[in-house]
């Protein structure tokens, strides 16, 4: 567990120094001067993009009076994506977790810890063009790593999985994006899996997957409104062996979205995410999300 | 101070949070299940001990009828994946009293919030514990002991009904028995005969003169 935490914290650390040369000014660089949220970049070669985000959200799984048990996280999220070529992206995401679980007895546990390290490979298979491209299609593959604690109770068990940081599991990551711009329209689609391989608790989370259909206009240089639709497919959770009957299912989200850049390379977001429609199993629901993020193009 | 010392603090803090996390952690609903044994004025019995084979403990949550039923029939099983039972304990033990004005809390129960309407102690022999009730003491002078094997339910319903809310989490739900009157309407003879008559007048007897409170 050190060991991991620590490769993580190098990992990001090693992206954020391993640019070959600053370059300010990315609209000059892409030829675009779109604002492209993170993980939507435009690439060229030493692009180097640090972000924080902070979201906060809230769950619920089990029936009312019953076992339902009540989770809100808030997340600090850090990213650092640098571009090693105009069509490679390597990209890593450390969050620190704040988890509040509040049992059907009203008793909580509120913990705080790293969460899941993830690591990033963005493959850019397909530009139209090398500046000011139109069409760009992309390959994802990385590696999700439990660098969140596992918290025990008092009993040295561990926690119920609504109050774990992390997912305890190594996952492993693939997706695939196409993106479009035509001033002052763009669009943005992905697909992104995980899938876990290793466990590292008897609370094994089962595979995911996120489906993205976004549109942005951009009306003014400074300012952009984008909507997303996000679909979240996964399996269910498995406790010592036993299928969780408040998890898994498929659930749909939308997402309007303001995106600022009151300053070159400086990007602000804010974002509401709400629920719009839920076919989850057992008994569980998704509560309003919220995220603001900065990113700094260097 | 050098110049490493807040970069280490800053990585040992990573490293903390990274391998064990910090929790905090907040009690909730506590529902004391208490016993206490009056020390009544003692006619031709006085009772010395008493023994109860306690086999579960549960507060039972107000339900309507369609309520009931939905919880039969519904697809999802009893065996909830949170396996949250906070609301009862299934265990048996014996607890021996002295008739001196005893109390015990016997379970402290941890339910989920709600309304409850009713408390159930299930007395029964069970393994390790060779009766569901008895009491020792002198009956006009001579020493007896009365006891039963059959399973005997001590059910209050609760009016009103124990509300447990963030606003509420504590209570206290106390069973006072009376040992003292347990041998009611029994003479010498029936106490020597013993039997399933006997046994069943003494359960008859600590169901009525049981009281129930709730703080």
């Amino acid at each position: 567990m050190l060991r991991t935490g620590s490769i993580a914290l190098a990992a990001l650390l090693g992206v954020t120094l391993a640019r070959t040369e600053a370059r300010a000014c990315s609209p000059c660089s892409t030829g675009d001067p779109t604002l492209t949220v993170t993980g939507v970049e435009k690439p060229y070669e030493g692009r180097l993009r640090l972000g924080a985000q902070m979201l906060h959200r809230t769950a619920s799984s089990g029936i009312e009076g019953v076992d339902r048990i009540d989770s809100a996280e808030q997340r600090l999220e850090l990213s650092a994506a640098w571009a090693a070529t105009d069509w490679l992206f390597v990209s890593t995401k450390l969050p620190l977790v704040r988890r509040r679980a509040t049992y059907p007895n009203l008793a909580n546990d509120d913990v705080l810890s790293l969460g899941d390290f993830e690591l990033r490979g963005k493959v850019f298979v397909y530009q139209d063009r090398s500046l000011d491209a139109r069409h760009l299609v992309a390959l994802t593959g990385g590696v999700g790593l439990p660098t969140g604690a596992i918290v025990r109770g008092p009993d040295g068990q561990p926690l119920p999985f609504e109050a774990q940081p992390g997912t305890a599991s190594i996952n492993a990551l693939a997706g695939v994006s196409y993106a479009y711009f035509a001033r002052p329209f763009s669009l943005y689609a992905s697909a992104n899996a995980a899938l876990p391989v290793v466990h590292r608790t008897a609370t094994e989370v089962g595979a995911f997957g996120l489906f993205t259909v976004a549109g942005q206009y951009q009306p003014w240089e400074v300012a952009a409104f984008r909507v997303a639709i996000d679909t979240r497919v996964e399996r269910s959770l498995r406790r010592a062996g036993i299928v969780d009957p408040h998890s898994g299912g498929v659930a749909v989200f939308a997402s309007p979205e303001i995106v600022l850049s009151p300053v070159d390379d400086l990007l602000v977001r804010a974002l509401v995410q709400l629920p719009l429609f839920r076919r989850l199993d057992g008994e569980a629901s998704d509560g309003v999300s919220l995220l603001l993020g900065v990113a700094h193009d260097f | 101070m050098t110049s490493r010392g807040p970069a280490s603090r800053a990585l040992a803090m990573v490293l903390v949070l990274g391998t064990v996390g910090c929790v905090s952690h907040e009690d909730g609903t506590v529902v004391a299940i208490n016993m206490s044994v009056a020390n009544d004025q003692p006619t031709a019995f006085a009772p010395e001990v008493a023994t109860f084979g306690i086999v579960s403990i549960e507060l039972v949550r107000c339900e309507s009828t369609l309520e009931a039923v939905w919880r039969v029939v519904s697809p999802i099983g009893v065996a909830y994946a949170h396996e949250w039972s906070g609301a009862s304990m299934v265990a048996a033990r014996a607890e021996h009293m002295k008739v001196t004005a005893d109390m015990r809390t016997l379970e402290l129960l941890s339910p989920a919030a709600g309304d409850y309407c009713s408390v159930r102690i299930g007395l029964g022999a069970g393994e390790g514990v060779p009766v569901a009730l008895a009491v020792a003491g002198r009956f006009d002078g001579r020493p007896i002991e009365v006891s039963t094997q059959h399973h005997i339910d001590l059910v209050h319903e609760l009016d009103p009904p124990v509300s447990l809310d963030a606003d509420h989490l504590a209570a206290d739900i106390t069973f006072q028995v009376r040992p003292a009157r347990w041998v009611d309407g029994l003479t010498a003879e029936m106490l020597e005969a013993g039997g399933l008559p006997l046994e069943r007048l003494l359960a008859e007897n600590v169901l009525q003169t049981t009281v129930v409170t709730v703080d």
